[in-house]
């Protein structure tokens, strides 16, 4: 008791002092559109209520790729349960149905363009581009044995390559597989390669493989190989290219920086020179463009406050330069034929929900907009009708041991943002970010009347290594925590959100910040909801590492041991629950919502369950919801409305917002049989039991 | 004749209370166990069985110690008609029967229709009188054997487990027979009651009524002989068909892998993605499913007939069992027994009393795993915490679901009249919205000639494969090939004949061969009993059967052989005139095995024909 009053003032303090040196410093740190954005936001027209169900639809169009000649453009439709693969002539601009099936993840070209590679759960497929051959599988993969695709060779004509296991399990082997079935040994080894790249005689050259905890590049000459770098899970090395003829390998890696760069290693002369970064020296390199003619990097990427990209040579330079303005977008991401003479840029600015595509021809005046005449166009268009997304600003914002934090801020239409409620959304992980693109969980928020802020805190992956590991393990009732506040109490004073009304959401890693907000600063905010929470990282921990596997999983262990707690150390295990929200969890006063997957691999369902039963017996207003056949996050439409519905109704119950009020006998029906225990009276009072339906 | 009775009877008396005692101890005990009327109960199952094979030996004992020397003559010679003997005997034992067995079940049922809130319908005590006849019929088997000369009477046993397998859809189909078979053995059992029991029957009538059952018993005999002719001397020299598959055959396709099966279908195909399709084969997922009708279980029929004894809620607790008597699906307490409502056709009812006319079942449907119930017109869902009843699925206007819903890895197949529909197994196993199918594969023949469909899944849709040895036609064995792609195009691919065989005609249809007449008799019969089986074939549709010519040769010249046969046992018995034109005319009609019961029915040695029994000469009241 004596502590929790001595945590409560301690928090109550630093809230106080960050308020305080907040209201101080008023004028933003850094040049932002936030003001801009409240003006603009204000004029506006409020917008109508749009359905819930229409909200959250997913995407009808995905995986748009270019050919490498740049001829064709492969596009997948979303069909119900199934999925369709169209074609794009960027000549004749007809659309063509290639395939309709529900085995369709995602599509690949092959580097003869002749080909489109379709991976699935069943494995690898082979769809032909001429309208005379069928498509037929390729080679099946067992995801459950960690087979997977890695993507296309582009040194063959229709290629790819996979991990198999060997018949005895015991080994991961590497193929390149031809269109045709046919499989070329490359590879064996205990453990799946991460990554890897190719010489010029077609075999293996560089390899990324994990080793205890750690990712080792390795130059294999022959059967013998050599250590050139190794890279700890944070430093979010990746190989990009390697030209053969010069023995330089591109990859992107720290050595001894703290933010991502793109680096050249001349594996002859062990020399590293670094080829770009990011100029502003404040976000890690996201990724590259590598010419497939010269072996080259051409583009760099960066995710910045939103997307940014820079040419690495004129000719890309130009290019670039040129293209943002006729497809009039701000926010690109691009793709490229292997001759670079055609470009493929998604228009990726935080209003849209589907990007706007356009092809560019290197030297042209004008951008094809091919999605324009897609046979889901007008089906799109219908949904989209009612829609105006509200707008969403990076902010940065300082914290109060003094650094920068960059977070984003949505605001609804037409509605004075400092009479709204607040929203906050911290984001999963931890090591993730929030990006200036379309979020569909801030627009749906904002649609119902709240602004919206994800803060970036310490731990958010994207800003260098040290803005990520200055969480020094601190999670819980700790720095991360307080840095989530601190961007809350900037915008506030920012004059976005009242104060009187706070509400916090996020799912998975943000449902433990859920948690921890509640917990730890219980008069603070009005209502949570989580989505998949951890209440204790410690056991979060363990039994995701029971429950996960392959190489990608290891190092992310090896990750949560050297940056928030090692498990097997019980002393460390014990200063990590102290401080977490199931400790706290009596401290609890305001409403909560929990929704929790029964298959979740990440978070167990045990944990959830029991910490929502304590809550319960503590006679906590919680409302908690199971779905039984899902994973870490609900898949299926009605699962899916059903976790919005909570949400918008918690929100709309104790901030005051708007909500959809209508209700299908179906979701009516699936939140009776749901909810395991209800105390906020989603579907149980005298007036929701109509809305529900009971 | 009364007092034999009573004798009778007071003599097995104490037996029939223990029996009784016995028998109800058993049930309570299995009752514990799990429902006593449940079709599928293990131990019911043995009980019926041995209950059976009880009064058969109760029969066979009975005549046993009565043919005992001085117990014989004592019964035999009194001045009262030695028929009128045997029926206070027999009605004597069939009380005895009727208290170990038929007064405990009936009991039971009783007891658990009053004393509990299981479904108790008419057909439940009418199963007591169904199976208290078969008792009778074993009871009568057993006293036919002890009293009967012919040295085939134990044959007539088999008779009474085929009255089992139908599925009558009317009372009369189901009793019937029963009755008929009850009244043939007691009949045959008063005439094989004489003085001489070594002499056999010899009255036409008698003999036509013993012959033509046993003949049927002797033609299922028969089909085991190819076992003896062909197969096992095929297994000793190593060349049976099934070990040696045969290239070209039907059973060379079917010994195949599924993977390599596609390939085999295929052969000779014109169609340009005929490779690939069998490339891809090797690559899918196969599963196999049946387009075969399962029979609907009818209103009213015997409860051991039903596929699944109830729904049950492990989350509310409660059991749901189908009523035959208010087409309902009602509900009660697992625990408390206390009623919870019923279900009909529109949804659920708070008690069973509430239900109107539209809200009854018009057929009875198959309750099947969980929660699903299927008629040949809808597939529904029941929630029953939420007590919403779903219709999952409902078939086109003129189109019936013709089998229960079949679960597969990747999807769940059902069979209409008229298609094969797949739908998507998360799809379907939904429970808030109906299911549509992803795939409508439209029957390329009749359902009820497929052997089994054999799918594949691909990259664009389904490799549907219809086969089976009678898929074109009787004995035409055919493979064919569908492609059906998401969305609905369903394309033939390419249908694949056999013209050889892997077993020569003589085995594949050695019953029609050895017995035509008895042969077409029976299908008819069982089809006429259940229409809807596919184990009978009625006439209309044995018209259309073709069997190879070769094999109208070999039976006439096995019909000719039987004849002849007759006829030198005739004459070699030296029987008389009505006996020998009996026997003739029977084996004209019936082919070879009346030949069998000639033989068991006949001494093996010629007997001599003295005067009529003394019995019978001395049977009038002095």
């Amino acid at each position: 008791m004596k502590r929790s009053l001595i945590v409560r003032w301690r928090w109550a303090a630093v809230a106080l002092i960050a308020s305080v040196t907040s209201a101080l410093t008023m004028q933003p740190i850094q040049a932002d559109t936030l003001d801009d954005a409240i003006a603009e936001s204000t004029a506006r027209a409020p917008s109508p209520i749009v359905a819930r169900a229409a909200m959250i639809e997913r995407r009808a169009i995905d995986s748009v790729r270019l050919s490498p000649d740049g001829q064709s453009l492969a596009y997948v439709i979303e069909q119900g349960r199934r999925r369709a693969l169209w074609l794009f002539d960027t000549i004749s601009q007809d659309h063509s149905l290639l395939l309709t099936s529900k085995l369709l993840d995602d599509i690949y070209w092959s580097a003869d363009s002749q080909y489109i590679f379709v991976t699935s759960a069943q494995g690898v497929s082979a769809v032909p581009v001429d309208a005379g051959k069928a498509p037929g599988f390729v080679i099946n993969l067992d995801r459950d044995r960690d087979e997977v695709f890695y993507r296309v060779d582009r040194q063959h004509p229709h290629a790819f390559f996979v991990a198999k296991q060997s018949e005895e399990g015991q080994q991961s082997i590497l193929y390149r597989v031809s269109a045709d079935g046919t499989r070329t040994q490359l590879h064996k080894s205990a453990q799946r390669p991460v990554n890897f790249l190719m010489g010029s005689d077609g075999s293996v050259s560089i390899l990324l493989e994990l080793h205890e905890g750690m990712m080792e590049v390795l130059h294999l000459q022959g059967d013998s190989s050599q250590t050139i770098t190794s890279c700890s899970g944070n430093d979010g090395c990746a190989l990009y290219g390697f030209d053969a003829q010069s023995g330089t390998l591109y990859m992107k890696g720290r050595f001894e920086t703290d933010h991502a760069s793109l680096y050249a290693l001349n594996l002859n002369s062990g020399e590293t020179s670094l080829v770009h970064t990011d100029p502003s020296g404040r976000f890690d390199l996201a990724s590259v463009m590598i010419d497939p003619l010269t072996a080259k990097p051409d583009v760099a990427f960066y995710r910045d406050e939103h997307i940014t990209h820079g040419g690495l040579t004129a000719n890309t330079s130009d290019i670039l330069a040129r293209l943002k303005p006729r497809l009039k977008a701000e926010y690109v991401e691009l793709e490229a034929s292997e001759d670079r003479e055609t470009w493929l840029a998604f228009d990726v600015g935080p209003g849209r929900k589907t990007a706007r595509v356009g092809i560019y021809r290197a030297g042209s005046d004008d951008v094809l907009l091919p999605m324009e005449t897609a046979p889901y166009a007008q089906r799109q268009a219908a949904s989209d009708t009612d829609f105006k997304p509200a707008l969403r600003v990076p902010v940065w914002y300082p914290v109060s041991d003094g650094g920068q934090q960059l977070g984003y801020v949505t605001l609804p239409n037409g509605l004075a943002p400092r009479e709204v409620p607040l929203v906050v959304v911290p984001h999963g992980g931890p090591w993730s970010r929030s990006i200036g693109s379309y979020n569909s969980v801030a627009q749906f928020l904002a649609n119902r009347g709240y602004a919206v802020f994800e803060p970036n805190f310490r731990a958010s992956t994207g800003f260098g290594r040290q803005f990520t590991l200055s969480a020094n393990r601190d999670f819980g009732n700790g720095r991360v925590h307080q840095d989530i506040l601190d961007g809350m109490q900037y915008v506030l004073s920012r004059g976005v959100g009242d104060p009187g009304k706070l509400g916090i959401s996020g799912h998975s890693f943000g449902g433990f910040s859920v948690l921890g907000a509640l917990a730890f600063t219980p008069d603070l905010f009005q209502v949570g909801f989580a989505g998949a929470p951890p209440a204790n990282l410690v056991d979060a921990i363990r039994f995701a590492k029971n429950a996960e596997q392959g190489p990608e999983w290891q190092v992310r262990y090896a990750n949560f041991i050297r940056l928030v707690v090692d498990p097997n150390d019980p002393q460390d295990a014990l200063r990590l629950t102290k401080q977490s929200p199931a400790e706290a969890m009596q401290n609890i006063k305001r409403p909560l919502y929990i929704w929790a997957g029964e298959k979740d691999k990440r978070v167990s369902i045990l944990d959830v369950r029991d910490y929502a039963l304590k809550l319960h017996q503590a006679n906590k207003q919680v409302t908690f919801l199971v779905e039984p056949s899902a994973p870490h996050s609900p898949r299926k439409a009605l699962h899916r409305e059903a976790y919005f519905y909570m949400l918008e109704k918690a929100l709309a119950d104790h901030l005051g917002g708007r909500m959809d009020a209508d209700i299908s006998p179906q979701l009516a029906r699936y939140l009776r049989k749901s909810l395991v225990f209800d105390k906020n009276s989603i579907c149980g009072d005298r007036e929701q039991q109509r809305q529900c339906g009971s | 004749m009364k007092n034999i009775l009573v004798c009778e009877f007071l003599r097995y008396r104490k037996a029939a209370g223990l029996a009784m005692i016995a028998f109800l101890v058993a049930a309570i005990f299995i009752s514990r166990l799990g429902p006593f009327l449940d079709p599928n109960s293990e131990p019911v199952a043995v009980l019926s069985v041995a209950l059976m094979f009880g009064s058969m030996a109760f029969g066979l004992t009975q005549m046993l110690l009565h043919r005992r020397k001085n117990h014989w003559t004592f019964l035999i010679h009194r001045p009262v008609d030695p028929q009128k003997i045997y029926g206070a005997v027999m009605l004597a034992g069939m009380a005895v029967l009727a208290i170990a067995i038929a007064v405990p079940w009936f009991l039971m049922v009783a007891g658990l229709d009053l004393a509990t809130a299981t479904v108790i319908d008419g057909r439940h005590y009418a199963y007591v009188l169904h199976f208290f006849m078969l008792c009778c019929a074993a009871y009568l088997v057993g006293s036919l054997t002890a009293l009967s000369a012919n040295k085939g009477s134990f044959l007539f046993a088999p008779l009474i487990l085929i009255l089992l397998i139908p599925s009558p859809q009317s009372a009369v189909g189901q009793f019937l027979p029963p009755i008929l078979m009850v009244a043939l053995l007691a009949i045959l059992n008063a005439v094989s009651f004489k003085p001489n029991l070594s002499q056999h029957v010899r009255k036409p009538w008698a003999i036509a009524l013993m012959a033509v059952p046993l003949s049927v018993s002797v033609m299922y005999g028969l089909t085991m002989s190819s076992t003896m002719t062909y197969h096992v001397p095929k297994f000793i020299m190593g060349t049976h068909p099934d070990n040696n598959p045969i290239d070209g055959t039907f059973r060379y396709y079917w010994n195949l892998d599924a993977a390599d099966r596609v390939n085999y279908a295929l052969q000779g195909s014109p169609h340009p993605r005929a490779t690939q399709f069998g490339q891809q084969a090797a690559l899918a997922d196969a599963a196999i499913v049946s387009t075969k009708a399962a029979p609907f279980p009818h209103r009213g029929q015997l409860f051991i007939k039903d596929q699944q004894y109830a729904l049950s809620d492990s989350e509310s607790n409660t059991v749901w069992q189908f009523s035959h008597g208010s087409m309902l699906l009602e509900g009660r307490h697992a625990i408390s027994q206390e009623p919870v409502g019923a279900v009909g056709r529109n949804g659920f009812l708070e008690s069973v009393d509430q239900a109107r006319a539209e809200d009854r079942f018009r057929e009875v449907p198959i309750i099947s795993g969980n929660n699903l119930m299927v008629t040949s017109d809808g597939m529904y869902f029941l929630d029953f915490n939420e007590r919403h009843l779903i219709e999952k699925f409902q078939p086109a206007t003129g189109e019936r679901i013709i089998g229960p819903p079949q679960i597969e890895e990747h999807y769940v197949a059902l069979s209409t009249s008229r298609s094969l529909l797949l739908f998507d197994r998360e799809t379907f196993a939904d429970e808030y919205y109906a299911a549509e199918p992803d795939h409508i594969v439209p029957h390329p023949v009749d359902p009820n000639s497929v052997y089994y469909v054999q799918t594949y899944r691909m990259v664009d849709g389904y490799l549907v494969v219809y086969s089976g040895p009678d898929l074109l036609a009787f004995d035409k064995p055919g493979i064919i090939v569908l492609h059906s792609k998401p969305g609905g195009e369903t394309e033939q691919v390419y249908t694949r004949t056999f013209d050889t065989y892997a077993h020569p005609g003589w085995i594949r249809h050695h019953l029609e061969m050895a017995a035509p007449v008895l042969s077409i008799v029976y299908d008819n019969m069982v089809a006429l009993i259940d229409p809807r089986t596919t184990d009978g074939r009625p006439w209309t549709a044995e018209r259309m059967v073709g069997y190879p010519p070769s094999l109208y040769g070999v039976a006439i010249l096995l019909h000719l052989f039987a004849i002849a046969a007759v006829v030198f046992l005739v004459r070699r018995q030296n029987m008389p005139k009505p006996v020998a034109t009996t026997w003739l005319l029977l084996v004209a009609f019936l082919g070879l095995p009346i030949v069998i019961a000639c033989l068991l029915m006949n001494p093996w040695r010629p007997e001599e024909t003295g005067p009529e029994p003394v019995a019978e000469a001395s049977a009038a009241p002095a």
